[in-house]
């Protein structure tokens, strides 16, 4: 393994407002290596947004606060003021920002916004940074950039938008590019395209990718490697390998439910995720997940747990209070057409567990079969 | 001083906007007890707000309160209050005020003034509102050609300068009334053209977000389960309405106080004798200008309208706010 | 774009002739008074007629008072009427901008609360009041500290250029204080509103620097989208034009219309509402128009 391009250790970020401290991103780590790609996944509110963010100091609001380091080319970036990093903003480091709809600015063609993330940079003439414009256009793969230069955003199409965005992003050849929800709102071809896209550049351009999402799906299309958050925190990290052959948190299982291709063994998926996020003013006690984890017991009220090392597999950790022959087997059981309850009574036939006092007796789990 | 409440009108566009999400915290309150909340926690508006009942208290007990005082009556001339020139004197134990040039005292005709303010203000304030909430409200609800024909009779009149138009019929209806006696000369006339002058803001925004309610889902449901359009109007949509509408109605006030105050310095609204800011204002600016500098009277009715205003505008500004964006704090 | 305006241009002269039907039916419909009363006898009593003679005619009406048509008395006065308008105007721009700006960018702080805080102040206070006062205070006839010319001062710009500037100092002063009073609240919630936009983050997250993010992003879209409020807001601020020429005695046609209701000059008086409104609709159509150069996308819509 060679060494990361980036990598994050224990990052915090709290926002101080009149209801209270909101700790978006509870203390993360995770690297980048060179040319590959990290898939963040979660809902919304997550902390993925803002942990990106955080590594370009483009937290919003003067009541922000953010600890811990990120080491990119051998500096701390976070101990960097503004000016620094805003040499780094769109050259070494680029990133897309949510919700491509208002990205680009209404008012400026999209050429001008291009030229002027060149030049920010360097000192180019404003010729030789239109031909530059020009040729990202193409590269991105929009067709008759020579007049596409001096549109408007509004006349694009939602496709193209995101085409131009990426041009823009990779202008000054950055080592790494941050997509934000990219693909959000597109049609599904349009949005194989644009991961197409993605992945040639990222052959041809040595570049590393950080792609945030809320489809595990889509993630797995791209990702060499995934993280998931819920609540600020990394609950499960594994290359996507791994999350598929045996995701160890119960909230990755929940991801994994919306995925129709993984359920031929069933005739149905398996149950979502009910509830709502929850507030990150006033985090629930212990284990952050327990309210909405159908196989949470008591004591999972009372513990946090932390992100450890599966057994045997060095590059999957995952931060979940059930050991791991029994999540084996709860996640097997779903996967050959188990529902929830039943494989909750999994764990209440367990001796010395804390299970509520209405459970009697179960019948039998249904074989877990291959 | 604005003529134009467009902060209304910006304020509706927004609304018809998806508003943002705020981190996490989804509140089940209803918007009436969030504006309320909002306006408890400001102090600026809870001082107005304190303020503008005195006043309201003042203007209806005026006889009273002008007694406790010891002041002479607004409407009492007093000749041995002006000195040997005959100019009126400035403020004194007995008329803390002074007098203006008739020797009224003016404290006491500031007191009744805030009266004709007050009445006209907030009368023709809630008219104006009522009307505009009905043709906004059936605009918005039928759609279609009624939509078209009524919000283009709205655009009409917001087409016109309010205080030209009010000029204009202020002088028509000055000699004997409009509308077939309907609208007397005075203080009639002045709440006509108020209603005339502000109705439309109220329209336009009642209109906005009705649409933008109407294409929401809990009116789709509604429909779908055979609500005639009436129960919608009523049930779904007018509860959503009110608290908007209180909003702008408070907003609306200020600047109906300074389009009467307007009116009656152009000679076109309440005249003489009754006390009138506005035209005491007019009768002093006169003296000053034919070089008898008689502060007093230009000063005291002008620091009324302006702290007046003031209190209202800074209600409305805080109740915009929580209008705006409930969940958060300021914008 | 062209379809855009063409439409805007057509649906003003629908307006013009509505605004005309309306004022017929305010100043001679409504009224009890019977016409002889009001002065407005010569003027064409039906409905027809009146049409036709405003907009086959350009006739407003005859002033008795003046033995002029209403229309010649409006145009001599005009000059006057756009020396202050124009000068409150630019300096109300060159106030509201910079104000609008900075008071978003550093807002909650010292200078933001002042700004706004003075500027709900101008707005809470009757115009006519505050010009009374800056005459009583400053104008060199009657005032205590007197500097400026006072009321009654006007001339002409070819007349006398330099009396019509000093006269006009005072008045502009009033009207773009109050002006900018307006605006720069409104581009103040406005920018706030832009500076969390997406196109802004994007910005900064290419490097941009802080202040060109905030004027040319950040401000670059706020103001064009104050320019169609301002359509609205000049309408309000005619009544201040007209207060302002009353308190100094500019004789505009705000002062035309004043003069005319004290003398019972009925025709006057609703011929100047009329044209005025009518000049306004053209005001706002240009307005329109320009909008739609500065946001592209109005036209697409």
């Amino acid at each position: 393994m060679s060494e990361p391009l980036l990598s994050v250790e224990n990052l915090r970020v709290t926002f101080d407002t009149d209801r209270g401290v909101v700790h978006a991103v509870d203390g993360i780590s995770y690297t980048v290596q060179p040319g590959r790609t990290l898939g963040i996944v979660g809902e919304s509110g997550a902390g993925k947004t803002v942990s990106s963010l955080a590594l370009l100091g483009l937290t919003p609001g003067p009541r922000s606060r953010t600890d811990g380091r990120i080491m990119f080319g051998g500096e701390d970036l976070a101990a960097l003021d503004d000016a620094k990093l805003r040499r780094v903003r769109g050259s070494d480091i680029a990133m897309i920002v949510q919700d491509p709809q208002s990205a680009l600015h209404p008012l400026h063609r999209v050429g001008a916004q291009l030229i002027e993330a060149i030049r920010i940079h360097r000192a180019v003439s404003a010729s030789a940074a239109r031909d530059r414009a020009i040729d990202l256009l193409e590269l991105v793969g929009i067709a008759d950039p020579h007049r596409r230069v001096d549109a408007y955003p509004h006349e694009l199409s939602a496709g193209m938008r995101r085409r131009a965005m990426i041009a823009i992003a990779l202008a000054n050849g950055p080592k790494l590019l941050i997509a934000d929800e990219l693909t959000a709102g597109l049609e599904v071809t349009v949005q194989a395209q644009i991961l197409a896209l993605l992945e040639d550049l990222q052959e041809r351009l040595e570049l590393a990718i950080i792609f945030i999402s809320r489809d595990l799906g889509l993630v797995s299309e791209i990702a060499d490697e995934v993280a998931v958050m819920y609540a600020g925190r990394i609950v499960e990290q594994a290359p996507i390998e791994r999350i598929y052959a045996s995701p160890q948190h119960p909230y990755t299982w929940g991801l994994l439910a919306s995925i129709p291709w993984l359920w031929r063994l069933r005739d149905d998926e398996p149950a979502p995720i009910s509830g709502l996020p929850p507030s990150l003013i006033d985090r629930p006690s212990g284990c952050h997940f327990h309210p909405r984890c159908p196989y949470a017991l008591d004591s999972h009220k009372r513990i946090d747990p932390r992100l450890r090392p599966v057994d045997g597999e060095d590059q999957h950790s995952v931060a979940c209070l059930l050991d791991a022959p029994m999540r084996k087997r709860i996640w097997e059981g779903l996967r050959s057409g188990g529902t929830q309850q039943e494989l909750r009574k999994l764990l209440d036939r367990k001796p010395g567990s804390e299970a509520t006092p209405a459970a009697a007796p179960a019948p039998p789990a249904p074989e877990a079969g291959p | 001083m604005s003529f134009g409440p467009s902060r209304i009108l910006l304020d509706a566009e927004a609304s018809a906007r998806a508003p943002e999400v705020d981190f996490g915290d989804i509140s089940t309150v209803s918007p009436d007890l969030l504006l309320w909340r909002r306006f408890r926690s400001s102090r600026a508006a809870k001082i107005s707000a304190a303020a503008i009942i005195v006043l309201l208290v003042i203007a209806i007990l005026a006889p009273l309160v002008v007694d406790i005082i010891g002041v002479t009556g607004p409407n009492v001339r007093n000749a041995s209050t002006l000195n040997s020139f005959g100019l009126p004197t400035g403020p004194s134990f007995a008329h803390p005020f002074g007098v203006d040039d008739m020797g009224r005292d003016v404290l006491a005709r500031v007191i009744y003034g805030a009266r004709i303010a007050l009445l006209v203000g907030i009368c023709g304030t809630l008219i104006a509102t009522v009307a505009g909430a009905a043709i906004g409200l059936v605009a918005g609800v039928y759609g279609g050609w009624i939509e078209t024909v009524l919000m283009g009779a709205v655009d009409l009149f917001l087409a016109f300068p309010m205080v030209l138009l009010g000029l204009g019929i202020g002088d028509a209806c000055r000699v004997s009334g409009c509308g077939g006696g309907v609208i007397e000369p005075g203080t009639g006339t002045v709440i006509f053209i108020v209603v005339l002058c502000s109705f439309p803001y109220v329209a336009r925004s009642v209109r906005r977000r009705v649409v933008s309610l109407r294409d929401e889902e809990f009116v789709f449901a509604a429909r779908s389960l055979g609500a005639s359009t009436s129960r919608i109007l009523y049930r779904e949509l007018l509860p959503n309405l009110m608290a908007p509408l209180i909003v702008y109605a408070v907003v609306l006030i200020p600047t109906n106080i300074l389009l009467e105050a307007a009116l009656s310095f152009l000679g076109v609204g309440i005249s003489s004798p009754t006390a009138d800011w506005g035209q005491m204002i007019s009768g002093a600016g006169n003296d000053i200008l034919s070089g008898n500098a008689a502060w007093w009277y230009l000063v005291f009715p002008g620091l009324a309208l302006l702290l007046t205003v003031l209190a209202f505008n800074l209600v409305g500004d805080v109740l915009l706010v929580a209008l705006r964006s409930p969940t958060t704090s300021d914008p | 774009m062209t379809r855009y305006i063409l439409r805007r241009i057509l649906l003003a002269i629908l307006l013009l002739v509505l605004v005309s039907a309306l004022s017929y039916f305010l100043f001679t419909v409504l009224p009890d008074a019977d016409p002889a009363q009001l002065g407005a006898g010569q003027q064409s009593p039906t409905f027809l007629g009146y049409m036709k003679e405003i907009f086959l005619h350009f006739n407003f009406g005859y002033s008795y008072r003046y033995h002029q048509s209403v229309l010649s008395l409006i145009v001599d006065r005009l000059p006057a009427t756009l020396s202050l308008i124009v000068g409150a105007g630019l300096l109300s721009v060159a106030l509201s901008i910079p104000v609008g700006v900075i008071t978003a960018t550093r807002r909650g702080q010292r200078f933001d609360r002042i700004a706004m805080g003075t500027a709900l102040g101008i707005v809470s206070m009757p115009v006519f009041w505050l010009g009374l006062i800056l005459l009583y205070l400053f104008a060199s006839d009657i005032g205590k500290i007197p500097i400026l010319p006072g009321a009654n001062s006007y001339a002409g710009l070819t007349a006398d250029p330099g009396q019509w500037f000093k006269s006009l100092i005072l008045p502009w002063l009033m009207l773009g204080a109050t002006a900018a009073a307006i605006y720069s609240s409104l581009l103040r919630t406005r920018m706030l509103e832009v500076m969390g936009e997406d196109y802004v983050l994007s910005a900064r997250a290419k490097g941009v620097p802080e202040p060109r993010v905030i004027w040319r992003h950040g401000a670059g879209a706020a103001i064009p989208a104050v320019v169609p409020v301002l359509g609205l807001e000049i309408g309000g601020l005619i009544g201040a034009v007209v207060l302002t020429e009353v308190v100094f005695r500019i004789n505009g046609v705000g002062l035309l219309s004043y003069e005319a209701i004290h003398h019972s000059d009925f025709p006057t008086v609703q011929g100047t509402v009329l044209f005025v409104t009518m000049l306004l609709v053209i005001v706002r159509l240009i307005v329109d128009i320009v909008y739609a150069y500065l946001d592209p996308r109005v036209s697409f819509a």
